[in-house]
């Protein structure tokens, strides 16, 4: 619990101090609880998610970082590995592959890389999963453009 | 010749100058410059080594390896003694000096030293060392074992000692008695200077190598400067040499290394006064800053409601304990785990450090490295005392 409450301070300093080294990541933490973080992260340029803006919700355990946050989708997003509806994220290195050498920041990291590369072999969205499986790429591409246009950006008025 | 030269021009002078040496002292060998002197002593300390290493062989086969081991700087002592006895002792040239061509003399008028002077100097160069680096040992072992028999111990062994000697001045004559309490008086009095040698010689032993340090590195600039006398002990002995060869046209001289030698001393010399004008500025500014101690953790307190502004209010007491742990933090020595300062660093086999509480809990969690996920088990961890990296 100490801990955890000493680490996630230094890692709130941190991205105080480096606020504009990542243009792509904005780590915000809840104003009253320091386990509470919300990310909001750009889509990676050249994929579908191109534009996007997503918005990710930590929940972090007492015993980080011994053990890996929990990381979730808010914004809807069409992706062989998150969960469609809950947004769940199908990623090792949250899973059993933690260590506890990633940082919030770093997680968010692994997570546009997971957007730029999915994995359709161990899908939480089968239907995504099953396009690029079958070879599917534009079908695949337009899908998840189409929910990125229809989630993910800034509406237009 | 010699009245002309001196009023001609500056190029021939020199020339001129040489020539009237020259006739002036005709038979006269020249002195050995420096890189002959010093090419002779390495070779004779590569030749002396090499005695000494036959001397330790023979005692190794002869008495056993212990026996070799135990008596390792006698064994040195008589490897040098009997590598100087056989050259310099019985008047010949050492190899070193056989192989530079130049040849030892005393005083000015160029003779060859005499027995006594070759004596004197092969025991600056092989005794004197040993002697005063066993009497040192001896010195600083026997601190340590007073240390060890408290300090309490030898008022009490004085005062005894002082009874029997008044106790027999009692029951002697009295002519006698005076003389023996002299005696007893300066005796008491050897022992505690004796006493007072050995407490203070672990302070005094630092000083004392920086002075011969000091009084090498002086003895080395002058050989740079007059090319005689390269060791202290040939300095002691007033031996220097010539040179017997057939002359070379060109014959390097150091006088910039000595120079530089110069500079070194002079900064060595002004950074020692400086410092101890700075010890005692700071002995009195460590008593001020031990005064205002609690001034200084007061400055720090409003720096952290800045912090506890940024955070909620909820975390500002929390803030407080952790903003001074990363104020006082490095940038370098960080633990990845935890994002402090390391505690305790505690390194795994693949050579990442930590602090030893956070890598403990990670390996009960699972035993890898966190960096590079080598397997590691808790009996491989590695506490790393008195780093400071």
């Amino acid at each position: 619990m100490q801990a955890s409450r000493a680490r996630l301070f230094k890692e709130y300093k941190e991205v105080q101090r480096e606020k504009s080294a990542d243009p792509d990541i904005q780590l915000i933490c809840d104003d009253s609880n320091i386990f509470k973080w919300t990310a909001v992260i750009k889509g990676p340029s050249e994929t579908p998610f191109e534009g996007g803006v997503f918005q990710l919700a930590f929940s972090i355990p007492e015993q980080y970082p011994l053990l890996p946050p929990q990381v979730r989708f808010i914004t809807k997003i069409f992706h062989p590995n998150v969960h469609f509806k809950t947004g769940e994220i199908c990623l090792d290195i949250l899973k059993n592959a933690w260590s506890p050498a990633w940082t919030l920041q770093s997680v968010c990291r692994a997570i546009i890389a997971l957007m730029a590369h999915p994995e359709a072999d161990s899908p939480l969205n089968c239907d995504s999963g099953n396009l690029l499986r079958s070879g599917d790429i534009r079908g695949y591409q337009s899908m998840a453009r189409m929910y990125t246009r229809l989630a993910a950006m800034p509406k237009k008025e | 010749m010699s009245a002309g030269d001196p009023a001609g021009d500056a190029g021939p002078s020199s020339r001129g100058g040489a020539r009237a040496g020259v006739a002036a002292r005709p038979r006269r060998f020249p002195t050995a410059a420096q890189p002959e002197v010093m090419r002779a002593a390495e070779k004779d300390d590569s030749y002396a080594a090499h005695v000494t290493e036959a001397c330790r062989d023979a005692f190794r086969h002869l008495f056993g390896t212990r026996v070799a081991v135990a008596y390792q700087n006698e064994i040195k002592l008589l490897g040098q003694s009997l590598y100087y006895l056989l050259t310099t002792g019985s008047g010949q040239q050492t190899l070193g000096e056989e192989y530079c061509d130049i040849s030892q003399v005393a005083t000015s008028h160029g003779l060859p030293p005499t027995p006594a002077r070759r004596m004197l100097f092969i025991l600056y160069q092989t005794t004197v060392p040993y002697l005063a680096e066993r009497i040192s040992s001896r010195i600083v072992s026997r601190g340590i074992y007073m240390d060890d028999s408290q300090l309490d111990n030898h008022h009490e062994s004085d005062n005894p000692s002082r009874g029997i000697t008044e106790s027999s001045t009692n029951t002697n004559e009295s002519s006698r008695s005076l003389s023996f309490s002299m005696l007893s008086r300066l005796r008491s009095k050897a022992q505690a200077f004796w006493l007072w040698v050995v407490q203070k010689w672990p302070s005094m032993l630092p000083l004392g190598q920086d002075f011969i340090q000091l009084a090498i590195r002086t003895n080395l600039m002058f050989f740079y400067f007059e090319g005689l006398y390269y060791h202290l002990s040939k300095r002691g002995a007033g031996i220097h040499y010539v040179f017997i060869g057939k002359p070379m046209n060109q014959r390097p001289r150091y006088q910039i290394l000595g120079i530089f030698l110069l500079i070194q001393l002079c900064i060595l010399g002004a950074e020692r006064l400086r410092r101890s004008n700075l010890s005692s500025i700071a002995s009195s500014i460590n008593q001020i800053s031990s005064g205002s101690y609690p001034s200084s953790t007061g400055r720090s307190v409003p720096v952290l409601n800045e912090d506890g502004n940024i955070i909620s209010d909820i975390r500002r007491g929390k803030a407080v304990d952790l903003a001074s742990g990363s104020e006082a933090s490095s940038s370098k020595s960080k633990c990845t785990l935890c994002l402090s300062t390391r505690q305790n660093p505690t390194a795994t086999t693949c050579g990442h450090v930590f602090c030893w509480n956070c890598i403990m809990e990670w390996c009960n969690e699972k035993p890898e490295c966190p960096l590079c996920r080598t397997p590691i088990t808790h009996s491989s961890l590695i506490c790393i005392y008195h780093s400071d990296f």
